[in-house]
């Protein structure tokens, strides 16, 4: 197992410690991320604030600040609109899955998920520029 | 079916002048028996989506068109080509004329909307014609009577058509008629003599008869009404039920998601570590990954004891329980943390005081694998809805049900003991107005809707459904106040020995376990 050569930190961001746990050692000691950890949307945004992540992987149900309404607000400052976000949710609704897209997040995951999955799609989102992103979510408000 | 459908249309290019001709009569037909099978069209769509009220208006609306529709006909077709064939007096002709008149403009005005007012100048029109029929005979007693009879029917119709105080108002108004024209005669001037004496007897039975025609319409009407009543409800019931299993397959679908995540995730980690973990790192993982699996195993119980449910009470498999052994041991099984454990020093601060009193020797007559679903489910929701760290407490007695009678199930012994058990916590409560519903299947709170708590909404039903399996009863005490908490009881039949003081003379077992910092 190779860790990145430089070190990304990663914010994640739900109510669940049973899942947070093995998601965070996962980040850190797979992918070789540091990882902050976060438990509503709330601290969430405090601990964003506080230190600007490289990638945020948010859930959506969940007390206070919910995941819409954090993905709302990183992408409304424009301090934070570029930091790329991971929905990672059991809300399995197209109707969510399409609004989760619109308000700005990268890339969206139904749980379960493997973890390989989750890692990539981090990888991806940390390392997919800035100007490719704005085009996309271009291309999907067109549509 | 709230609006008559369209008439057919004829759209050829050729031979318009012949479809023009065909018009009339095949939109005639075609109204007609529209009309005549309005009534009888079954309503079932019309139930789910309208008011009682508006539905009674409908079906008022359908019965006039009917009944305007052959009053019609019959005086077109039939009464009126005799009366001219017979030569009848220019009288009766006129009126024939006159109710035609009504009759068609009585139809407009209920293809309009207005069939109240229809229906009214309707029975008005036939009221008067009635008299001035009964007037034009005068000498022929027998044909007056018949004439004043008459009106019996008309308050069928006005029953069918009309709203109730205005179908009693009919009812009077013929009445009035009646009696006028038979006893007293004021509306006969041309016969000061009026009808023969022995007549004007049945004037009291004329009018009961037309008071019970109206009687028999209105029971019609009101029971016709009740029923409708019965199956919007009957609707409304089961549309709601298929709402709330929606959305318990949403809440159920994102329920199992977590758990699963958590426990694959520990695993593929523990694989994918591989050399690298460490024992204590092994260790954490697959403690992790066994809780995620408890949980996912408590739901699973839940969901599938819900579905099975839905076909028969639960199986059930009774013997001799210790409780207190029980309860300790269903304890166990939740994540010490979050259900407190003695000894338990390092995350003390988060660790709930778990406060277990139940006597040692305290038995009950339960299927244990369901009494311990009752113990995870009560104890789960407790930490559920309750902050972490407030304490927690189960307490269990014996109960004299004979001496408290509404604890006493019905077939059973009234002398039989009971053993109540209480799980209380410290959390966000139940509001008192929800406290019932909460038991049924599917019911969440509606500030877990909105909120962010996890639930299915089966977990307390399957709680209910196994302990009145068992004999017992469970309900909730709570003054749904944050912070003040709910207290969960149930009871179960007990198990006494032969001894009655042996249970009494016991000390209690009770232990106060990983108290928060």
């Amino acid at each position: 197992m190779t860790s990145p050569p430089s070190t990304y930190h990663v914010l994640l961001i739900d109510d669940d410690p049973s899942l947070t746990a093995p998601l965070q050692e996962a980040l850190e000691l797979l992918a070789g991320y540091a990882v902050t950890v976060a438990s509503d949307g709330g601290a969430g945004l405090e601990a964003l604030w506080a230190r600007r992540p490289d990638c945020v992987v948010v859930d959506i149900r969940m007390p206070g600040v919910d995941g819409y309404q954090l993905i709302r607000a990183v992408r409304g400052d424009p301090e934070t609109t570029d930091i790329p976000l991971v929905v990672l949710s059991a809300l399995a609704q197209e109707t969510q899955t399409l609004a989760g897209f619109l308000s700005g997040a990268d890339a969206y995951l139904y749980k379960p998920i493997d973890l390989d999955e989750l890692l990539a799609a981090v990888k991806q989102a940390i390392e997919l520029t800035a100007t490719e992103r704005q085009r996309r979510l271009t291309d999907l408000t067109v549509e | 079916m709230n609006q008559p459908r369209s008439a057919p249309r004829w759209t050829g290019q050729g031979g318009q002048r012949a479809a023009g001709l065909l018009k009339l009569p095949l939109w005639l037909i075609w109204n007609v028996a529209d009309a005549f099978a309005g009534p009888f069209r079954s309503g079932a769509a019309s139930v789910a989506d309208l008011p009682i009220d508006q539905l009674d208006r409908q079906r008022r609306r359908l019965n006039l068109r009917l009944i305007l529709t052959f009053v019609l006909l019959t005086l077109l077709l039939v009464a009126l080509p005799i009366s001219v064939a017979r030569m009848q007096s220019l009288t009766i002709i006129a009126l024939f004329l006159g109710l035609i008149l009504f009759a068609a403009l009585g139809l407009w005005a209920n293809h309009a909307g207005h069939t109240t007012a229809a229906a009214s100048v309707f029975t008005l029109a036939v009221f008067a014609g009635t008299v001035a029929l009964a007037v034009s005979r005068s000498g022929d007693s027998t044909g007056v009577l018949v004439s004043y009879a008459n009106l019996g029917v008309f308050l069928l119709i006005a029953g069918l058509t009309l709203p109730a105080p205005l179908l009693w108002a009919s009812a009077l108004t013929a009445n009035v008629l009646t009696l006028g024209g038979l006893l007293f005669f004021p509306f006969a001037p041309h016969q000061p003599a009026g009808i023969a004496p022995e007549y004007r007897g049945l004037a009291t039975e004329i009018v009961t008869f037309q008071l019970l025609i109206a009687l028999l319409a209105q029971v019609y009407i009101s029971s016709s009404r009740a029923s409708l009543r019965a199956s919007a409800q009957a609707y409304q019931q089961e549309r709601a039920l298929a709402a709330l299993k929606d959305q318990f397959l949403i809440d159920a679908n994102h329920e199992l998601r977590t758990p699963v995540m958590a426990l694959s995730s520990n695993v593929q980690l523990l694989a994918k570590l591989g050399e690298r973990a460490t024992s204590e790192d092994r260790a954490r993982l697959l403690e992790r990954a066994s809780q995620a699996a408890t949980r996912l195993q408590r739901l699973l119980h839940n969901v599938l004891d819900a579905g099975a449910l839905e076909s028969g009470a639960p199986r059930i498999e009774p013997a001799t329980v210790a409780l207190s052994a029980l309860v300790h041991e269903t304890l166990e099984t939740f994540d010490p943390v979050e259900a407190g454990e003695p000894g338990l020093t390092q995350q003390a601060a988060q660790a709930r005081s778990v406060t277990v009193s139940v006597p040692a020797d305290l038995q009950v007559y339960a299927d244990p694998a369901r009494l311990r679903q009752i113990l995870v489910n009560l104890v789960a929701n407790a930490i559920k809805y309750s902050e972490p760290g407030t304490p927690l407490a189960i307490r269990a007695s014996l109960l004299d049900t004979s001496a408290q009678g509404n604890l006493t199930r019905r077939g059973a012994p009234a002398e039989r003991l009971a053993v109540q058990v209480s799980v209380q916590d410290q959390g966000l409560g139940v509001p008192p107005a929800e406290a019932q519903q909460l038991f049924q299947r599917f019911v969440r709170l509606r500030r877990d809707i909105a909120g962010p708590v996890r639930g299915t909404g089966v977990g307390l039903y399957v709680t209910r459904s196994l302990v009145e399996a068992m004999g017992g009863r469970i309900w909730v005490e709570s003054a749904g106040v944050p912070g003040k908490g709910s207290t969960f009881h149930f009871t179960l039949p007990a198990v006494v020995d032969a001894d009655p003081f042996a249970i009494r003379d016991n000390s209690q077992d009770a232990a106060t376990s990983a108290m928060s910092a």
